[in-house]
C-alpha cells in the first residue's frame, strides 16, 4: 500500500511538533502529503448551502461538514462539543435570552477572507426569517425559518455577533451558526463586485436600510446558485458557491458519482486532518459497498444491517466493523380517536376501561423477544429502549427513564400475566380486535409484527394485518383520522435538540397520527420550550414522558442498529456515531495506516 | 417506405402520449413525494412540504399536471424542453439529469451487447453445426441455466471470484504445474466438442490444444506474465496472425490464394507499423486516434487488397480493410498493458487491476493520459459487461441456432452442396446471411431496449445510467424523473421498432413495406 511510505513521516512531524511548543499547541497541520482515502455514502451532495430549503438534508450535511466551520458538533456520545478553536459563543444575559458569538482571529474563508459578523448576519436574517416579501413569504428560502425566536435586527461589526431572543428558548445553542460566506453570495449575485471587503460592506448596510430590493439578487442565489451537480476541478477552485471554512474543500465534483474533497491549505485552527484527500462515492447497495472494501476501491462504508450484510462483514479478511446504534427508534403508537379498542367512544365514554386495554395490549408487545431476536444478531449491546423523547447515552436518558414510569413494563412474560390481569380487573370481553400497521415490505417489521401478533393472542387481542406500503395514514387529506389501532414506526433523531416533541404529541399537530391529546403534555411541552436551565429541562422532560407512559400512548422498542466497516490495513481511527453526520463525525481522526503498527 | 414510415410515426406519436399519460398517471397516483417530510419528527417538515408543495404543484390534480408536464415536454419539438426539475436531486434539471445517465449507460451497455451479438452468434452458429452433440447440449444446457440466473446473484459472485479473487492471483501469480494441465484439458476438451467429427480426430485435436495451452500457461506462470502482462510486438504479431486467420475463415477464402496474400501482407504490414506506431499513440494522446489509426491501417489494407487483389479486387479489398481495422485492437490493447504497472501504483486496490464499482476511478478521471484513462475505463467495465453478456448471449445463442438450423435445411443449400461448394462457404456465404434476418430485427428492439439501462446491474455495480435513475426517482416518488425515464426509453424503444422494420425489408427483397407494388 502506499500509505506505508508516509506514517514515519507523519509520526515525526507529530511528535516534534509537541516536543518544540509544549502544551499550547499551535496549529500544526498533520496532513500526510499525498495521502488519499476513498469513502462510500448512499447519496452525494447536490447542494452547498444546507440551510435552504431545498438543500437542506443528509447528504449535502455530509460534505457540508467538511467545509463548513461550526460552533459546536454532536460526537458519538452522543453529546454537543465545543469547536472553540473556530469560534465562542456564550449566553451573555438570560432575560431577555442574548448570545454573543465570536470568531476566532485567524478563521478564514478559503479564498483568504476573513469569516466575520457580515457572514453571522446573513446567517441571522436567514435562519430567523427577518426579511419578507410583500405577500409575506419569506425572500431567503430557509428550511425552517423561525421568525417567532427572534425579530430585531442585530448590528454586525468586527468578528464579534451578539442578539437577542424574543422569548428564551431552550435550543439555542443548536439554532444558530455560520452558513455560507456573505460576500460569496453577494459576488455571485452581483459580480461587478469584486472586492470582498466591498462586498461585506455593501451587504451589511443593505441589511440596516432594509434595502429588499438589492437583497432579492442575493436571496435568488442563496435559494438557488448553491445547487450544483458537476464541477471540474478548476471550476470548483474558482467558485464562490464551493468557499469553505472547514480543514477541506471540494476540489471536484461528478454527479452521482463522486466527490473530492482536499486538505483546506487555509485552515488554521481545530485538529488537522490526516489526509490530503478524502473521495465520497455514492454506493447505494451495501453488499456492493462490502466487496468494495474487500477489494480496496473503498476504504469505509455504512449501512443498514441485515443478517447477510453482518455475515459479508465479518467474512471481510482485512476489515474491522463496528455496530452500534442509528439515530432512529422503533415504536408503537395507539391511535385515541378512531373509535377502535384504544378509543374511549369503544366503551361509551369510559375512560379507565379503554385505558386497561391500551395497557394490556402494550404490555403485551414482547419487546425482549424483538430484541433477542431481531435486533441482537445484528448489534450485540442492543438494549431496549425506554424513553420516547431523548437518545440512550444522551445527558438526561437515565435519569428520564428512572422517572418517566418505564418500569411499568417488565420482562415479556411478567408483562403478559399483568397485562391478563388488568383485562380481568377491567372486565373487558377478549378476543379484542387491533387493526394492527406496518409498511408491508418492510422485512423487519414484519417479522415484528409476528413476534407481537403471537404474543398478544397470549392475552387476548386478535391482531389483524392491516398493512399497506404507502404511509396512506400519515396523509391528513385521505386519512384525518387515523384508520388503524395501531401502528409501527420510526422517529429518527437528527439532533439532540429539546423541542420538536410537540410535533408528534401535541394536540392536533401534523405527527401526531394517533390523535393524542393532553394537556398537561402540551403545557409541559409548551414550558420546555422556554427552559434554559438544563436540569430543569430534563425534569420536564421526564414529566412529559410520565403522562405519556401512564396514558398508555406509545411504547418505544429499540434504536435501529447500525453499521460501518472499513479496510484495518488501510485507515484506523474510525466510529460510528448515531447522529448525522454518522461515521464522518471525527473524520480529522482518520490516520492512514503504516506497515509497521 | 416514405408514406409506411410516416404512418408509423404517427401512430408512433399517439402510442407515447397514451402511454406517457399511463404512466404518469400511474406514478403520481401511487407516490408521494410528501412522505419522508409527513412521517418525519423534523420541526422544519410542514415549512418544507409547503415549498415541496408550491414547487411540485401538487395542488393541481394529477390529471391536470400531467397535462403541465406535457406542455413542457412538448417544447422539445421546438428545442425547447423542459421537463422539469428532479426535486429528490437538489432541484437538477431532469434533462441534465437523463443526459449524464444516458452517456452513463451507453457507455456500459453498447459494449455488453456488441460482445454480445458477436459470441451469441458465433456460439449459435457451432452448436447448430454440432446439432445433437455433446457440445450442443452443454452449451443448450448452459444457455438455460445462465437466462434463468438473477443477474444480481451472477453479480455479486463475479464481483468475489471475478475481482477480489483475480485481483488477489494478480497480486502474486502462481500456476501450478497441475493447475496448468487441468486447464490445458479443460482447453482441450472444448476444442474436440467445437470441432466434432471423427473420435481420432477429435483426440488429435483436443491433445494439440491440450498440450500447447499447457505448455503457454507454464510459460506465461514462468515469466511471471501475470505479474506483469504484457502483449509487445510478439503479442501483436499473433494477435493480428489470428485475427487474419479467422477473417479468412470466415469469409472461406482459405483457399484462395490472391486473398491469403493480401490478407497476410496486410497482417504483415500492421506488424512493421508497430513501432512507428508507438510514436503516434504517444504524442497523438487522444481518444479520437484510435479511430485515425483504424482508418489509416483500414484504407492500407484496402489498397493492398486492391492491388494485390486481381479479379476480386474489390473484394478482396473490402475484406483486406476488416482485417486492417480489426488489428488496432491488439495495438491499443498493447498500449493499454504497457501502462499496467503505473495504473496498479496509482490504485487503491490492494492488488490487481479489476474494479467492482463505477465507471472510473475517481482520481484518475481527469489523467491527462488518454489510454491510462482506458485502462481504468476497461478494468471498470470488465465485470458489468461479463454480467449483462451471460446473459444476452444467452438468448442470441438460441435465436441463432434455430434460425442458422432452419435455413440449412432449404432447397437452395442442398443445391449449393450439390454443386460441389466446400462446407465452409455454403454455411458463411449461402446460410449465414439469412440467418442474420431475424437475428437483425432482434437486435434492433434489443438497442431500443438498453437505452433503458440494466437496473439491477447499475446498481449492484454503483453504475450511474439510466436504470439507476430510474429507480431513484421512483424511490423518491419524484414523477419528473420518472417521465424523463419514460420519455427517453420511450422513444428509443418504438424509434428502433421502426428501424427493424426497415432493416427487415432491406435485409429480405421479398418483404414490402408499402403496399403499392
Amino acid at each position: 500500500m502506499k500509505f506505508k511510505r508516509i506514517l514515519a513521516s507523519v509520526a515525526t512531524l507529530g511528535a516534534s511538533a509537541v516536543v518544540l511548543t509544549g502544551c499550547a499547541l499551535p496549529y500544526q497541520s498533520e496532513v500526510v502529503a499525498d495521502s488519499a482515502i476513498t469513502v462510500a455514502w448512499n447519496d452525494l451532495a447536490s447542494e452547498f448551502n444546507t440551510n435552504s430549503a431545498s438543500g437542506n438534508n443528509t447528504a449535502n450535511a455530509v460534505v457540508a461538514y467538511f467545509t463548513n466551520g461550526s460552533f459546536s458538533y454532536y460526537d458519538n456520545t452522543p453529546a454537543l462539543q465545543k469547536s472553540e478553536q473556530f469560534g465562542t459563543y456564550e449566553k451573555t444575559s438570560d432575560s431577555p435570552l442574548t448570545v454573543k458569538y465570536t470568531i476566532a482571529d485567524n478563521v478564514v474563508w478559503s479564498d483568504g477572507v476573513a469569516v466575520d459578523s457580515a457572514d453571522m448576519l446573513l446567517a441571522w436574517i436567514t435562519t430567523f426569517g427577518y426579511f419578507k416579501d410583500a405577500d409575506g413569504g419569506y425572500i431567503f428560502q430557509h428550511a425552517n425559518p423561525r421568525d417567532d425566536l427572534s425579530t430585531e435586527l442585530p448590528a454586525a461589526e468586527g468578528k464579534s455577533f451578539e442578539f437577542t431572543y424574543d422569548k428564551a428558548y431552550v435550543d439555542w445553542e443548536v439554532q444558530f451558526g455560520v452558513g455560507v460566506a456573505a460576500h460569496g453570495a453577494v459576488m455571485l449575485a452581483y459580480p461587478e463586485i469584486t472586492d470582498p471587503a466591498e462586498a461585506k460592506k455593501a451587504f451589511v448596510e443593505a441589511v440596516a436600510a432594509e434595502d429588499i430590493e438589492w437583497l432579492q439578487k442575493v436571496a435568488d442565489v442563496w435559494n438557488t446558485g448553491y445547487q450544483k451537480t458537476d464541477a471540474t476541478a478548476a471550476e470548483a477552485a474558482e467558485s464562490l458557491v464551493f468557499l469553505s471554512s472547514g480543514p477541506y474543500k471540494i476540489e471536484e465534483l461528478v454527479a452521482d458519482d463522486h466527490v473530492t474533497l482536499v486538505a483546506n491549505d487555509k485552515y488554521t485552527w481545530g485538529p488537522s486532518p490526516k489526509y490530503e484527500r478524502i473521495t465520497i462515492r455514492e454506493i447505494g447497495d451495501p453488499t456492493a459497498a462490502v466487496q468494495a472494501v474487500a477489494n480496496g476501491e473503498v476504504q469505509i462504508a455504512s449501512g443498514q444491517p441485515t443478517a447477510d450484510l453482518l455475515a459479508l462483514v465479518e467474512g471481510l479478511t482485512d476489515g474491522e466493523y463496528e455496530a452500534g446504534n442509528d439515530a432512529t427508534f422503533e415504536h408503537v403508537d395507539l391511535t385515541f380517536n378512531n373509535g377502535g379498542p384504544f378509543d374511549p367512544a369503544a366503551y361509551g365514554g369510559d375512560e379507565a376501561k379503554a385505558l386497561a386495554v391500551r395497557q394490556a395490549f402494550l404490555l403485551s408487545i414482547p419487546r425482549g423477544q424483538i430484541i433477542d431476536k431481531i435486533i441482537k444478531p445484528l448489534n450485540p449491546t442492543a438494549e431496549v429502549r425506554n424513553s420516547l423523547l431523548t437518545v440512550p447515552g444522551s445527558p438526561n436518558y437515565d435519569s428520564i427513564v428512572a422517572a418517566n414510569g418505564s418500569d411499568f413494563y417488565g420482562t415479556d412474560d411478567e408483562n403478559v400475566t399483568k397485562a391478563q390481569q388488568i383485562l380481568a380487573d377491567a372486565g373487558i370481553d377478549t378476543p379484542i380486535e387491533v387493526k394492527f400497521w406496518y409498511p408491508a415490505g418492510n422485512v423487519r417489521r414484519g417479522q415484528e409484527f409476528q413476534l407481537i401478533q403471537e404474543n398478544a393472542a397470549k392475552v387476548g387481542f386478535s391482531v389483524v394485518d392491516t398493512s399497506e406500503p404507502d404511509w396512506l395514514f400519515t396523509d391528513p387529506s385521505q386519512f384525518p383520522v387515523n384508520p388503524h389501532d395501531a401502528v409501527i414506526f420510526g422517529w429518527q433523531s437528527t439532533s439532540l435538540a429539546v423541542t420538536g416533541s410537540d410535533q408528534m404529541y401535541g394536540d392536533g399537530k401534523p405527527s401526531n397520527f394517533q390523535g393524542y391529546s393532553n394537556s398537561v403534555v402540551d403545557e409541559t411541552l409548551a414550558a420546555l420550550e422556554t427552559e434554559l436551565d438544563p436540569a430543569v429541562q430534563g425534569e420536564l422532560q421526564a414529566a412529559v414522558e410520565a403522562e405519556l407512559f401512564a396514558d398508555a400512548a406509545s411504547l418505544p422498542i429499540f434504536q435501529f442498529p447500525g453499521l460501518i466497516w472499513w479496510d484495518s490495513t488501510a485507515v484506523e481511527g474510525v466510529s460510528s456515531a448515531p447522529l448525522s453526520p454518522g461515521y464522518f463525525w471525527n473524520f480529522w481522526e482518520w490516520t492512514p495506516v503504516s506497515a509497521a503498527s | 417506405m416514405l408514406k409506411f414510415i410516416s404512418r408509423r410515426l404517427a401512430a408512433t406519436f399517439v402510442v407515447l402520449i397514451v402511454a406517457s399519460f399511463v404512466v404518469y398517471m400511474l406514478v403520481a397516483l401511487t407516490s408521494d413525494p410528501l412522505r419522508d417530510l409527513r412521517v418525519s419528527n423534523d420541526q422544519s417538515a410542514q415549512h418544507k412540504m409547503a415549498i415541496l408543495s408550491e414547487k411540485l404543484q401538487l395542488d393541481v390534480p394529477p390529471f391536470f399536471r400531467y397535462f403541465l408536464w406535457l406542455r413542457g415536454a412538448a417544447g422539445c419539438v421546438i428545442g425547447q424542453c423542459d421537463l422539469g426539475i428532479a426535486f429528490s436531486r437538489g432541484d437538477q434539471p431532469v434533462a441534465a439529469a437523463l443526459g449524464t445517465a444516458m452517456a452513463s449507460t451507453l457507455s456500459l451497455v453498447v459494449l455488453a451487447t456488441i460482445l454480445a451479438i458477436v459470441f451469441g452468434i458465433a456460439i449459435g452458429m457451432t452448436t447448430a453445426l454440432r446439432q445433437y452433440s455433446a457440445y450442443d447440449y452443454t452449451v443448450t444446457f448452459g444457455a438455460f441455466i445462465f437466462y434463468s440466473l438473477p443477474i444480481f446473484w451472477v453479480a455479486v459472485l463475479l464481483k468475489e471470484f471475478g475481482a477480489i479473487k483475480f485481483n488477489e492471483f494478480l497480486g502474486a501469480p502462481d500456476i501450478p504445474l497441475g493447475v496448468a494441465i487441468g486447464l490445458g484439458l479443460v482447453f482441450g476438451f472444448i476444442a474436440q466438442a467445437i470441432v466434432g467429427g471423427r473420435l481420432v480426430a477429435r483426440l488429435k485435436i483436443a491433445g494439440a490444444v491440450a498440450v500447447l495451452a499447457t505448455i503457454l500457461l507454464v510459460i506465461l506462470d514462468a515469466t511471471q506474465w501475470f505479474a506483469q502482462p504484457s502483449i509487445g510486438i510478439i503479442g501483436v504479431t499473433l494477435s493480428v496472425a489470428g485475427i487474419a486467420a479467422f477473417i479468412l475463415f470466415a469469409t472461406s477464402s482459405m483457399s484462395k490464394r490472391r486473398y491469403v496474400i493480401a490478407i497476410g501482407a496486410t497482417a504483415a504490414l500492421v506488424v512493421a507499423l508497430w513501432f512507428p506506431l508507438q510514436f503516434v499513440w504517444f504524442f497523438l494522446n487522444n481518444p479520437l486516434t484510435v479511430i485515425l489509426v483504424a482508418l489509416v491501417l483500414a484504407v492500407l489494407g484496402w489498397l493492398l487488397g486492391w492491388f494485390i487483389g486481381g479479379d476480386d479486387r474489390k473484394d478482396v479489398a473490402r475484406i483486406a480493410a476488416i482485417v486492417g481495422a480489426l488489428a488496432t485492437i491488439p495495438l491499443l490493447l498493447d498500449q493499454l498493458f504497457i501502462r499496467w504497472e503505473t495504473y496498479t501504483n496509482l490504485s487503491s486496490l490492494k492488488s490487481g487491476v479489476i474494479a467492482t464499482i463505477g465507471a472510473n476511478t475517481p482520481t484518475m478521471a481527469s489523467h491527462p493520459d488518454t489510454w491510462l484513462r482506458m485502462l481504468d475505463s476497461a478494468a471498470h467495465l470488465v465485470l458489468p459487461t461479463i454480467a449483462l453478456m451471460v446473459i444476452s448471449i444467452a438468448a442470441y445463442t438460441r435465436y441463432t441456432r434455430a434460425t442458422l438450423l432452419e435455413v440449412l435445411n432449404q432447397d437452395y443449400v442442398r443445391t449449393a452442396r450439390a454443386k460441389g461448394l466446400n462446407e465452409s462457404t455454403v454455411v458463411m456465404r449461402h446460410a449465414f446471411r439469412n440467418t442474420l434476418i431475424p437475428i437483425a430485427t432482434i437486435i434492433a428492439f434489443d438497442f431500443g431496449a438498453i437505452i433503458g439501462g440494466a437496473i439491477i446491474t447499475e446498481r449492484v455495480f454503483a453504475w450511474q445510467g439510466m436504470g439507476s435513475l430510474f429507480s431513484y426517482g421512483l424511490h423518491h416518488s419524484d414523477v419528473n424523473l420518472v417521465m424523463g425515464f419514460f420519455l427517453v426509453t420511450g422513444i428509443a424503444t418504438v424509434a428502433f421498432n421502426i428501424v427493424a422494420d426497415i432493416t427487415y425489408s432491406v435485409l429480405d427483397p421479398r418483404i414490402r413495406l408499402s403496399e403499392e407494388a
